[in-house]
C-alpha cells in the first residue's frame, strides 16, 4: 500500500518548469532515495511535499490526504529534517525539541516522554541541557533529526542529513534512519552520497531537470538500463591476436587497452561463462594473468549513464 | 493562541540569552542619553561651600541669616567646617567646591569702622566659584555700603592677602544672587538637554527594537527553522506573528527600562501621562517593525537589512533633530517626513506640560504612519517568510 502518491505534480516559476509532471508512489515502510544533481528539482519536490511550496499543478497524497486540500492532516504525518541545521543556537537541545513538540500539539507528561525519547534516540539525552553552540557538526545534525521525530511521524523526509559531518556521526545517522524505518516510519532520503543511498534505500528515484527518469530498486534500475559489468585484467605481455579473439566474444561490449597493452578493461554483458571464456583465451595464448579486478555497476555510473552528469555537477 | 504564545515565549527566552543584543538595545541608549544630556545641560548645580564662622560678635546673627536664607539655597549648599584648616582641606580634597572663613574679629572691625574682609578659597569649577562668590560679595557689598554711609568716608581700602588665599572685600562691585539663573538651553526648546536626548534616543532605539522583528524572521529563513515551522501542522501565520510579537515585546521592555532608568537615575522628567507615553512607544515599535519588514522584503540577507535599516534610522534621527538641535533651520521641514519627528514631538509636548491637544495631534499622525506601515508590511510579508515567493 502506498503512503505517498505524487500525481502529475508540476511546479513552475514564471515560465521555468522546475518539476515536470511528477508521478510516482512510495510504499509504506520503504526507505526511498531521491537522487538528482543540483537543480534537478529535488528540493522543490520536497518543499511541495512538506507544505513549504504550493504545487502549480497536480496533487500529492500522504496517507490518503491531499496536500492541497488537507495540508494540516498531511503535516501531522510528516517529520521534516531540512538540509540546513534548522535548530535554535540559543535554546538548549531539550528546549529545541520541546518547542517543536509543542507546535505538534504535544503537552504534559506525553510531551516530556517524547522529548526524552527523541533525544535518547539520537544519543543526545546526556547533553539535553547544553546549547547547540557547544555541539559538534554531527551532534547538531542529530539534534536536527530529533526535532523532526518526536511526534512519531509516519513519513520522515530527510534532505541531505549527512552534509559536512564526520564519518562516525554519518554512520550514527544512517543507523538511525534504519532504526526509524524498523520502528515503522517510511523515509524519503536525499543525498549526494551514492554509497549512502545504495546502502540504506530500498528503492531509488532519479530526478533530472524536474522529471523522474528512473525509479526502482538498485537491481531493477541496473536491469532497466542494461548496466555493464567491467573486468580489468593486468597481464604479463601484450598479444594482438588474443585481444582480437577476446573482442569477438559475443558478451564483450567494449575492450580498452591501456599501459602499453598490459591492462585490458573489458565491459561485458551479464553472462554466466564470460569470465571463464576470457581466462581461457589468455591461457591459450600463453599470457599470464597478474591481477583481475571485477567492477560492479554502481549508482554513480548508473547516474552518469542516464544523465550525462555526475551527482555533484553544478 | 497557544501556538502564538508558545512562539512568543521561546522568542523571549532566545532574546534573554543574547547579551550583546540586550546591551545594544538597552545599555547603549542609556549611555548616549547620559553623555549627550550631561554635555549639553547648562543647569548650575548648587556649589558646596565649606563655611567656618569664627566671629561671635554682633554681626553673627546677620551672617547666620545669610547662609540659612532660602534665596541662596539653589546656588550654594553650606557644609559647616570646624576650623579654617578644615575649610582649606575640604576644598583641596574636593569635598567642597568653595571655602569661606569668617575671621574672629570681623564684627569688631566693622564696629570700629575698619575695612572688613572674609577669606575665601576657590575650588576647581569656575561656575561653582562664581555662584559662591556672588553670595559672599552680595553680603559684603551691602555691609560695607552701610558702614561707609555711617562713617561718611571715602573709598574703602583694598588689602592683598597671602599667596595661597584671596580676600573678598567690601569695595568690590556687589553681584546680586538673583542675577544667577539658567543660561541659554541651546535649542532644546521647553525641555532640558537630558529630556531632549532621552526622547530622541528612546525613539531611535525603539525603531532598532522594531527591526529585531524583521531580523528574527530573516534569521529563521536563513537557518531553515522557518521552513521547519512551515512543516508543522500548527498555523504558520501564528508562528510568524509570534516571532514578530516577541521582538515587539522586547522593544516594549526596552522602553519601560529606558523610561524608568532615566527617571530614577538621571532624574529625567517625562511629564507624567504614562498612557500617552506607552501609546507613543507602541506606535513607534509598530512603525519600526513594519518599516523593517518592508525593507527586508526587498533584500535577501540579514546583513543587508541591518546595514540598510541602520542607515535609514540614523538618517531619520539626524534630520528629525535627534542628534543636532536646530537642524530644521538648515534642512527645513524634511524632518517631518520621519517617524522620529512625530514621536519626538509627542514626547516633548508631554515633557513640557503644554497641554494634551498638541500631544494628541502628534500622536495621531504617528498612529497613522504606524498603521500605514503595518498594512504594507502585512502585504509584503510573504516575500519575507517564503524563500521562493
Amino acid at each position: 500500500m502506498s503512503l505517498v502518491a505524487f500525481r502529475e505534480v508540476v511546479k513552475k516559476y514564471d515560465t521555468v518548469l522546475t518539476v515536470n509532471h511528477l508521478t510516482f508512489t512510495i510504499g509504506e515502510g520503504e526507505i526511498f532515495g531521491l537522487l538528482g544533481p543540483n537543480g534537478a528539482g529535488k528540493s522543490t519536490t520536497i518543499h511541495m511535499l512538506s507544505g513549504l511550496l504550493d504545487p502549480s499543478g497536480g496533487d500529492i497524497l500522504v496517507d490518503g490526504f491531499s496536500i492541497r486540500k488537507q495540508p494540516v492532516e498531511v503535516k501531522k504525518r510528516i517529520g521534516l529534517v531540512p538540509q540546513e541545521l534548522a535548530i535554535y543556537e540559543t535554546l538548549t537541545a531539550r528546549e529545541n525539541v520541546t518547542f517543536f513538540a509543542k507546535l505538534y500539539g504535544l503537552k504534559g507528561s506525553l510531551l516530556r516522554e517524547r522529548v526524552d525519547e527523541a533525544l535518547q534516540f539520537v544519543g543526545l539525552l546526556e547533553r539535553a541541557k547544553d546549547k547547540p553552540s557547544t555541539f559538534s557538526g554531527g551532534m547538531k545534525r542529530r539534534l536536527n533529526i530529533a526535532c523532526a521525530i518526536m511526534h512519531r511521524p509516519k513519513l520522515i523526509i530527510m534532505d541531505e542529513p549527512t552534509v559536512g559531518i564526520d564519518p562516525q556521526s554519518r554512520n550514527h545517522i544512517l543507523e538511525s534512519v534504519k532504526a526509524l524505518n524498523k520502528m515503522g516510519s517510511t523515509v524519503i532520503y536525499t543525498s549526494h552520497y551514492m554509497e549512502e543511498v545504495e546502502s540504506i534505500c530500498t528503492r531509488i528515484g532519479i530526478l533530472d531537470q524536474g522529471k523522474l527518469i528512473a525509479v526502482g530498486t538498485k537491481d531493477e534500475l541496473k536491469r532497466q538500463l542494461g548496466q555493464q559489468e567491467k573486468l580489468i585484467f593486468e597481464i604479463d605481455r601484450h598479444l594482438e591476436s588474443a585481444i582480437i579473439e577476446m573482442e569477438e566474444h559475443p558478451s564483450v561490449q567494449q575492450l580498452d587497452v591501456r599501459d602499453q597493452g598490459l591492462t585490458l578493461e573489458v565491459s561485458v554483458k551479464e553472462s554466466p561463462s564470460i569470465l571463464q571464456d576470457l581466462l581461457f583465451i589468455l591461457q591459450k595464448h600463453d599470457i599470464h594473468l597478474r591481477t583481475l579486478t571485477r567492477v560492479e555497476p554502481n549508482l554513480e555510473s548508473l547516474f552518469l549513464q542516464m544523465t550525462g552528469r555526475t551527482l555533484r555537477d553544478e | 493562541m497557544l501556538v502564538w504564545w508558545t512562539t512568543v515565549y521561546y522568542e523571549l527566552i532566545k532574546y534573554s540569552r543574547m547579551r550583546s543584543v540586550l546591551i545594544l538595545l538597552i545599555g547603549l541608549p542609556l549611555l548616549l542619553i547620559l553623555l549627550l544630556g550631561s554635555a549639553f545641560d547648562t543647569e548650575i548645580k548648587p556649589a558646596k561651600v565649606a563655611l567656618y564662622v569664627a566671629d561671635h560678635g554682633e554681626m553673627r546673627e546677620s551672617i547666620d541669616q545669610l547662609w540659612n536664607d532660602d534665596a541662596i539655597k539653589p546656588y550654594v549648599k553650606v557644609l559647616d567646617a570646624g576650623s579654617e584648616k578644615e575649610v582649606q582641606d575640604w576644598v583641596r580634597e574636593g569635598i567642597a567646591d568653595f571655602g569661606v572663613h569668617i575671621p574672629v574679629n570681623f564684627s569688631k572691625q566693622l564696629s570700629a569702622g575698619e575695612t572688613a574682609a572674609w577669606f575665601t578659597y576657590s575650588g576647581r569649577y569656575g561656575e561653582k566659584n562664581l555662584a559662591a562668590e556672588a553670595v559672599v560679595n552680595g553680603y559684603l557689598g551691602n555691609a560695607n555700603m552701610r558702614m561707609a554711609a555711617l562713617r561718611t568716608l571715602g573709598p574703602a581700602a583694598f588689602e592683598a592677602s597671602d599667596d595661597d588665599r584671596s580676600t573678598t572685600q567690601a569695595t568690590e562691585s556687589p553681584i546680586l544672587t538673583h542675577n544667577l539663573g539658567y543660561g541659554d538651553n541651546q535649542g532644546f526648546g521647553k525641555t532640558s538637554a537630558l529630556q531632549y536626548y532621552s526622547a530622541a534616543y528612546l525613539i531611535m532605539f525603539l525603531l532598532y527594537g522594531g527591526m529585531s522583528a524583521a531580523i528574527a524572521l530573516l534569521n529563521q529563513r536563513e537557518s531553515g527553522t522557518l521552513q521547519r515551522l512551515y512543516a508543522v501542522p500548527s498555523s504558520f501565520k501564528a508562528n510568524v506573528f509570534g516571532i514578530i510579537a516577541g521582538a515587539m515585546l522586547l522593544a516594549a521592555l526596552q522602553a519601560v527600562i529606558i523610561v524608568a532608568f532615566t527617571t530614577y537615575v538621571y532624574g529625567v522628567d517625562w511629564g507624567g501621562h504614562l498612557g500617552w507615553i506607552a501609546l507613543i512607544c507602541l506606535f513607534t515599535i509598530a512603525a519600526g517593525a513594519g518599516f523593517a519588514i518592508i525593507v527586508s522584503s526587498f533584500v535577501r540577507s540579514k546583513k543587508t537589512l541591518q546595514s540598510l535599516f541602520t542607515i535609514i534610522v540614523f538618517s531619520m534621527t539626524f534630520v528629525s533633530g535627534g542628534m543636532v538641535t536646530g537642524i530644521d533651520r538648515i534642512i527645513g521641514g524634511v524632518g517631518k517626513f520621519t517617524i522620529n519627528y512625530w514621536a519626538n514631538e509627542s514626547l516633548r509636548e508631554i515633557m513640557s506640560n503644554t497641554g494634551l491637544s498638541g500631544v494628541s495631534y502628534h500622536v495621531g499622525i504617528l498612529g497613522l504612519i504606524a498603521l500605514a506601515l503595518t498594512i504594507i508590511a502585512v502585504l509584503r510579508m510573504p516575500k519575507v517568510v517564503k524563500y521562493h515567493a
